[in-house]
């Protein structure tokens, strides 16, 4: 576990003591985090502001629910803040409807915001270096492995509603879902980035 | 592992099954270790695709609306300013004073047990989730060895380790491996046991172990055996190794 990992345990610790002052700093260390995600998903600066209030009274509510052993307190917020806009989404079903079958695989919404090899990393230096080596991996999966990240994990499409807008297979898309992350996971590797989990 | 699962667990971890697939991948992973720490993986590796998205900075306004908002919604009872007392002034001097320091010193009692029961709370929940995690363990380990399709390896012990002996469990569809041991000796601080894989003369590092006092020992392998390999077990440098130094159990000896 790194200093930083240290740090982010003790601080949820006392988030779970109902502690004002480390979940101000939970907050000041990670919200623009958060909102860059919610933004990302829901497309909308009000939106965006609601979950991100959702997503942090659920930090405070839940905060005895992280556990340092099963990974950063990163992913976790990560998984919190996914969960919270993509319900969101879905009660709203305001992307879905949204979705249009790309003209072409080389124009993908998925490039628009997420793909940025070059980015620079001012500020939160790790989190921002670790973060752009992320983009550079997703850059290069194939455009059909990103599009399949895109709309899962971004805009919550189900595996049916994947094929049924694509026309793709079913079976395609799992298929495709897996090598993306087989990918990700190697071209991470590549770059030299420690893989964030048990495997 | 059963295949259709072993399918959907990227798109599990991308958030993108259906109700039925979600239920049954679930119901899957609670009875299945090695697909559940698969799972685990490709959490994380989804958690990394949304840490990537660049940060934004939130509205300066938002900061104390949101925290204002947390923490209103859960305050703890200990934390709840009290209303003061609103005795008459009529009231005997030095019985309102006794009153208020009672009142006083009942408050901080309350708060420090307040404080302690939420420590207390925090380190139960901690240990919860670790026993949840061994139980987890130790449940999908009980469900492969007590299936009927699952083959079992014996091993035997080698070397100064002769009397010990194990038994390799194997999933005949995803090879995933359970290995029990017995009579192995304890071993020295720096030192640990190591399981292996050995393939077409390969040896595959299988995840490190320690045994109880008594010389018992059980580990998911955390990689699968194809059908033909042999399970061993060796006695490595803390922290494992690449290649097997001191092997003391096998199977097919």
């Amino acid at each position: 576990v790194t200093s930083a990992g240290v740090r982010d345990s003790q601080l949820m610790q006392r988030v779970a003591l109902q502690d004002r002052e480390a979940m101000a700093e939970v907050y000041d260390r990670y919200a623009a985090r958060v909102y860059g995600l919610c933004l990302r998903i829901l497309e909308e600066a009000q939106l965006a502001e609601d979950m991100l209030q959702e997503v942090f009274v659920r930090v405070w509510q839940r905060a005895y629910q992280y556990e340092p052993s099963r990974g950063s307190l990163m992913t976790w917020l990560m998984g919190v803040a996914r969960n919270t806009c993509i319900d969101q989404l879905r009660r709203q079903r305001v992307r879905p409807q949204a979705l249009q079958q790309p003209d072409s695989l080389d124009a993908l919404p998925f490039e628009e915001g997420l793909v940025d090899p070059d980015g620079d990393v001012p500020g939160q230096a790790d989190m921002n270096a670790r973060a752009a080596l992320v983009r550079r991996a997703l850059a290069r999966l194939t455009p059909e492995q990103q599009l399949v990240i895109h709309l899962s994990y971004f805009r919550g499409l189900t595996r049916r509603e994947i094929a049924r807008n694509l026309q793709w297979p079913e079976g395609t898309v799992h298929t495709r879902a897996r090598l993306a992350l087989q990918n990700l996971r190697r071209h991470l590797d590549e770059l030299g980035l420690e893989p964030s989990e048990l495997e | 592992m059963n295949e259709h699962v072993h399918d959907l667990l990227a798109l599990y971890a991308l958030g993108g099954l259906e109700p039925d697939d979600l239920r049954q991948v679930e119901a899957h992973l609670e009875r299945c270790y090695a697909c559940w720490r698969r799972a685990d993986g490709l959490l994380h590796l989804a958690g990394d695709v949304g840490a990537s998205t660049p940060a934004i900075e939130p509205p300066v306004r938002l900061r104390a609306a949101v925290l204002e908002r947390a923490v209103r919604t859960a305050a703890p009872v200990g934390r709840r300013s009290r209303a003061p007392s609103r005795r008459s002034p009529a009231a005997a001097q030095p019985v309102a004073v006794r009153l208020a320091g009672v009142h006083a010193l009942a408050t901080g009692v309350l708060a420090i047990l307040v404080a302690v029961l939420m420590a207390w709370n925090y380190q139960l929940t901690a240990e919860f989730n670790t026993l949840r995690q061994q139980f987890r363990v130790q449940q999908a380990a009980v469900a492969l060895i007590s299936s009927p399709s699952t083959q079992a390896l014996p091993l035997g012990g080698l070397g100064p380790a002769a009397d010990s002996s194990g038994r390799a469990y194997v999933d005949p569809d995803s090879r995933n491996v359970v290995l029990i041991v017995q009579r192995l000796s304890p071993l020295e601080q720096g030192k640990t046991y190591q399981a292996w894989v050995i393939s077409d003369g390969q040896a595959v590092p299988a995840g490190l172990f320690a045994v109880t006092r008594s010389g018992w020992g059980m580990t998911w392998l955390s990689a699968p055996s194809p059908p033909g390999s042999v399970i061993g077990v060796s006695v490595e440098p803390e922290g494992g190794s690449d290649q097997p130094s001191e092997v003391v159990l096998l199977s097919g000896s």
